[in-house]
């Protein structure tokens, strides 16, 4: 019979445990408010209208908006129609990074969208549900005087979600609409220095193609990295945090094996949780700096998608073996109900994400919103992930409610209990009940703190200082994670200690002889908390 | 027909001939082609208006020929935004017309060129530095003779050496008191292609000495800032399309004529505009890669040595706005910012390039797992030009009149009215008020309302009424080729039947 050591550890200590972990939470913020920058960065381009005045000759393919060998430009389209150019010729060239700039693997992403400038006239209107046909690709070199080498080439539709604000009258032309804007383009590694996106917009009247698009006067592109000091904190906080969780872990895990007993359900979980904490921890994000692995986006959704749902899974199995019922769990068979939703949504999520992420490696400017059965697949996975999230939640506060409801029946009769029994059970519930707390303090501070990032414009400045709220939330939140899960299996490893002193105990003894004469057909007698051990002979009488 | 120009030709009766046109340019019957669509080229065709031979103000209201009745002076002012039955503006301007031979007070010296009568008016409008005047050669030294020409009663005495030395005085005072808006002549230097060559910019019309040294230092952005230019009258004569003042450039500095030199709402629109023009040419230069200097050398975030991999530039409409900031306002801050119509003018400077930031759209893009918002980014595009020219045109329509107050050492500028709430540093203020801008004054610059096209039915200021100013307006048929039935793409190409339509076009006398 073991009690975990938050049962046995004085409160002094656990203040002083507390206090440490409170310190390194404020650090782990700190690090982001303080030294990183913001997480990402936009970048407007505007595309440079270029003359394709190759007819037959296929030498010059790229096109570049400027520098030593730019293209011939045009300034405005009133001058393609003086100088009788053809929309085929013409060519919306936009070099990455801008100029005197590099690109750099510690970007990690690149994602680019795309904003369509369309004048209104009155008789060159924008039709109803319009498609655009673009003819993209994308090239890389790594010199300036470097050829540039294709990446990718596509022929991609895109629907125009556009509104004209004013009325469609004479008076108002020349302004533009309001159109949404377009995805574009992701790619999950930046390993070269210097990129280049031509877009065509071929037209075709007899196959109907980029006819009744309106006049379009400019394309512009916003491209979306994340900023490169950010990375460098990132990573360097991740390598911290690896061998931290790591070796709790082992630690955790020894203490478990130098028992008689066999691990039960809920030791297990922790030790999983640990695992997965420790799967996203492992930055192997360093390989990225040195090799084009453009899987790394999906490979970090993945990991990320594993630890949520191993999080979930642990909260439903830590109030399922607080239970205090007749049930007997202990098995992870018994929480099918409610593993079940986190398991479907998250295979949800994971194929979508394929669906996504997964065509990008092949085709970075593949979008599944861009077509219509696209959107409604893409929206049927989100809104039954959605639907078992909401599902798991009922669960969980179903079972956190009844947790407390037999924590509340146990401590009315508590008065009738002997004085050190009745002191013991008492401290045992007031560190569920704490650690249910931190549970959900942390639940709700990740669910502040991503509110105020997306409410708040991103950094505030008090005097000098600049802080970064996005950073600060995505360290301080990591941080919290991380913390959490190394003060799990800390507090819920078996206490050694307690060990010899419940032996000794005569009290306890005798109600652990009849609990195993109770409890004769139970595979695990030892619960791993004291709490849990209650709830075990709860449920027997 | 494929390929065609997008618009068609007209053929437009010449209604009455004239010998000679005067120093407008096509520019400056903009506001009558603004709604038609007329080719460029066909502007040469267009009747040229004849100057009203009968006095220009008739006082009592004539039926015209065209079935219109004319309007009093009163309505006229309030077209300016006054409301009718204020004494129109030219009472106020008359007395601050200078003397021949008079150069005026000081301080109107920098306002505006000093003014002669009427052999002066025609070589001061083609004052340029001495060093652009010698450089540019006879080419346009014979383009101003031609203007000289074009004035109706020559000087008698024209080669008497006063007048010569009063000219060149005049050419010096010309130079040195330049208005500031001068540098707007960079739009219609569409001759010299690129600015590439610091000595180019010693030959641009129009920028004074401190500008030329900005130039230099900036050649790549003087493309932009040239643009910015035509960018800011583009918009301005559109947003002007319908009013009597209609933005009509000249071909002579200053670039709108003398309206502008003076303290009116006019000038302070067409301050804001150009100053919101530049900062907006300068900020899509940057996002083209048109130039190296944007974002992040300025005003990174952070400050780490890194710059851009580290933390990413910062916006580039900073750089646009402080760009703008410190070529357009260079003249008045040179002059320590002392003067009213400094004052003026670095305020509405400034109005226009708020009329930008303040308008910028804040656009999201959540990007975080499965498209999730957990990872959201957002930026800042500019407002479409067209947007800022409306924005502008409604603070011309509330602009505040002003006058100068000292509190304590500061010169400030507050309502003439105390009545009125105070201006916010984004509306307009002006210092005069407007002339009607009914009749013919080369010696202003205003060309006057004559010739222009006006809407018969609208009794609104583009309206035959408002706009002749009373003067009544012909009426004429004119055989317009349209274009129907086309098929557009989304650029370049036009296929269209040609369709023959009889319109009535109205003109003012």
């Amino acid at each position: 019979m073991a009690g975990a050591i938050i049962e046995n550890m004085s409160t002094r200590k656990l203040c002083i445990v507390g206090g440490i972990l409170l310190v390194l939470q404020v650090i782990a913020f700190l690090v982001g408010g303080l030294i990183a920058p913001s997480p990402t960065t936009a970048v407007p381009y505007m595309s440079v209208k270029c003359i394709d005045v190759r007819k037959n000759h296929h030498k010059t393919k790229w096109l570049m908006p400027w520098g030593p060998n730019h293209c011939k430009k045009l300034k405005d389209f009133d001058e393609a129609v003086s100088r009788q150019i053809e929309a085929n010729d013409i060519v919306f060239a936009v070099h990455i990074p801008l100029p005197s700039k590099e690109m750099s693997p510690w970007f990690q992403f690149m994602l680019f969208i795309m904003q369509l400038d369309i004048a209104f006239k009155m008789d060159n209107d924008l039709k109803e549900n319009a498609e655009i046909t673009l003819d993209v690709s994308l090239a890389y070199r790594d010199d300036m005087f470097d050829d540039w080498e294709e990446i990718a080439h596509a022929i991609e539709i895109r629907k125009l979600k556009c509104t004209f604000g004013s009325p469609k009258t004479v008076e108002s032309e020349g302004r533009h609409y309001d159109c949404d804007f377009l995805p574009f383009m992701e790619i999950g590694s930046v390993a070269h220095k210097y990129y280049l996106i031509n877009i065509r917009l071929p037209v075709n009247d007899r196959k109907g193609i980029n006819v009744g698009i309106g006049e379009i006067k400019d394309i512009r592109l916003v491209g979306i990295h994340q900023n490169g000091g950010f990375t460098k904190v990132w990573f360097a906080m991740k390598t911290f945090l690896t061998p931290s969780i790591l070796i709790i872990m082992v630690w955790y895990w020894r203490r478990i094996t130098l028992m008689t007993r066999a691990p039960v359900l809920l030791e297990k979980v922790i030790f999983a949780l640990g695992i997965s904490m420790t799967f996203i921890n492992i930055p192997v994000e360093w390989f990225s700096i040195g090799f084009d692995w453009t899987w790394m986006l999906l490979f970090g959704d993945i990991r990320q998608g594993i630890f949520y749902a191993m999080l979930l899974s642990f909260w439903i199995i830590f109030c399922g073996e607080h239970m205090m019922d007749q049930n007997e769990r202990n098995r992870l068979s018994g929480y099918w109900k409610q593993v079940g939703p986190i398991a479907v949504g998250s295979f949800c999520l994971f194929v979508f994400d394929m669906c996504e992420r997964g065509v990008q490696l092949k085709n970075p400017f593949y979008s599944i919103w861009t077509t219509e059965v696209g959107t409604e697949l893409a929206m049927a996975f989100i809104i039954v992930a959605g639907i078992c999230l909401c599902l798991y939640f009922l669960f969980l506060c179903f079972m956190v409610f009844q947790v407390f409801r037999n924590i509340s029946g146990k401590q009315s009769s508590l008065p009738a209990m002997s004085k050190a029994r009745r002191l013991h059970y008492e401290g045992l519930i007031f560190r569920f009940k704490f650690l249910m707390l931190i549970t959900l303090a942390c639940a709700a501070m990740t669910v502040i703190f991503f509110i105020v990032s997306q409410v708040t414009e991103g950094h505030w400045k008090w005097g000098d200082m600049t802080i970064q709220v996005n950073s600060a939330f995505f360290t301080g939140i990591y941080g919290m994670w991380n913390l959490y899960v190394f003060a799990l299996m800390f507090l819920y490893a078996p206490s050694h200690k307690n060990y010899g002193e419940d032996q000794s105990n005569g009290d306890l003894g005798v109600n652990s002889g009849e609990e195993l004469q109770l409890t004769t057909t139970i595979t695990h007698v030892d619960g791993p908390t004291e709490v849990y051990k209650l709830a075990r002979k709860e449920a027997q009488e | 027909m494929r390929k065609s120009p997008p618009l068609p030709s007209v053929k437009v009766p010449r209604l009455s001939p004239r010998p000679e046109n005067p120093p407008r340019a096509a520019a400056a019957t903009w506001g009558t082609l603004a709604d038609s669509p007329l080719p460029s080229t066909s502007l040469e065709k267009l009747p040229t208006p004849s100057l009203p031979s009968e006095p220009p103000m008739p006082s009592p209201p004539l039926a015209r020929p065209g079935g219109v009745l004319a309007v009093s002076p009163a309505q006229g002012a309030a077209e300016s935004g006054r409301p009718p039955g204020l004494p129109p503006p030219p009472a106020r301007l008359r007395p601050r017309r200078s003397i021949p031979g008079r150069a005026g007070r000081a301080d109107s010296r920098a306002e505006r060129p000093p003014r002669e009568h009427q052999p002066g008016s025609a070589r001061r409008s083609c004052p340029r530095p001495p060093a652009a005047a010698a450089a540019l050669g006879a080419g346009r030294r014979g383009r101003c003779r031609r203007r000289l020409r074009a004035v109706p009663p020559r000087p008698p005495s024209r080669m008497s050496p006063e007048y010569f030395l009063r000219s060149l005085l005049l050419i010096i005072l010309a130079t040195f008191s330049a208005n500031a808006s001068n540098w707007l002549y960079l739009a219609k230097l569409s001759s010299v292609g690129s600015i590439s060559e610091e000595e180019t910019c010693e030959k641009l019309k129009g920028l004074i000495q401190r500008q030329v040294q900005m130039c230099k230092r900036n050649l790549e952005v003087m493309d932009s800032v040239r643009r910015g230019a035509q960018l800011a009258i583009e918009e301005c004569q559109y947003q002007f399309r319908n009013r009597r003042w209609n933005c009509s450039t000249l071909d002579t500095l200053p670039v709108f004529g003398k309206v502008v030199t003076q303290g009116t709402r006019e000038a302070a629109f067409v301050y804001a505009i150009s100053s919101a023009g530049v900062a907006f040419a300068v900020t899509r230069a940057c996002s083209s890669g048109e130039l190296d200097k944007c974002g992040c050398d300025r005003t990174v975030q952070g400050g780490s040595p890194q710059g851009f991999q580290w933390s990413g530039c910062s916006d580039n409409i900073a750089y646009g706005v402080a760009f703008s900031q410190s070529f357009v306002d260079i003249r008045e801050r040179s002059k320590g910012a002392s003067s009213n119509r400094a004052l003026m003018n670095l305020h509405n400077n400034e109005a226009g390039r708020k009329a930008i930031l303040n308008n910028m759209r804040v656009e999201c893009k959540c990007h975080g797992v499965s498209g999730s918002c957990e990872f959201k980014t957002c930026w800042k595009a500019m407002p479409p030009f067209r947007k800022v020219g409306n924005i502008l045109k409604e603070k011309f329509d509330g602009a505040t009149e002003v006058e100068q107050s000292e509190i304590g050492s500061t010169k400030v500028l507050v309502p003439k009215n105390s009545q009125f709430k105070p201006h916010t540093d984004e509306d307009l203020v002006y210092l005069d008020s407007s002339p009607d801008f009914c009749d013919h004054d080369l010696k202003n610059g205003v060309l006057g309302t004559s010739g222009r096209q006006c809407n018969k039915t609208s009794k609104a200021i583009d309206g035959c009424e408002l706009m002749c100013c009373g003067r009544g307006f012909h009426t004429d048929e004119v055989e317009v080729v349209e274009r129907c039935s086309c098929k557009f793409h989304w650029c370049c190409s036009v296929k269209c039947k040609p369709c023959h339509r009889v319109v009535e076009i109205h003109t003012c006398r």
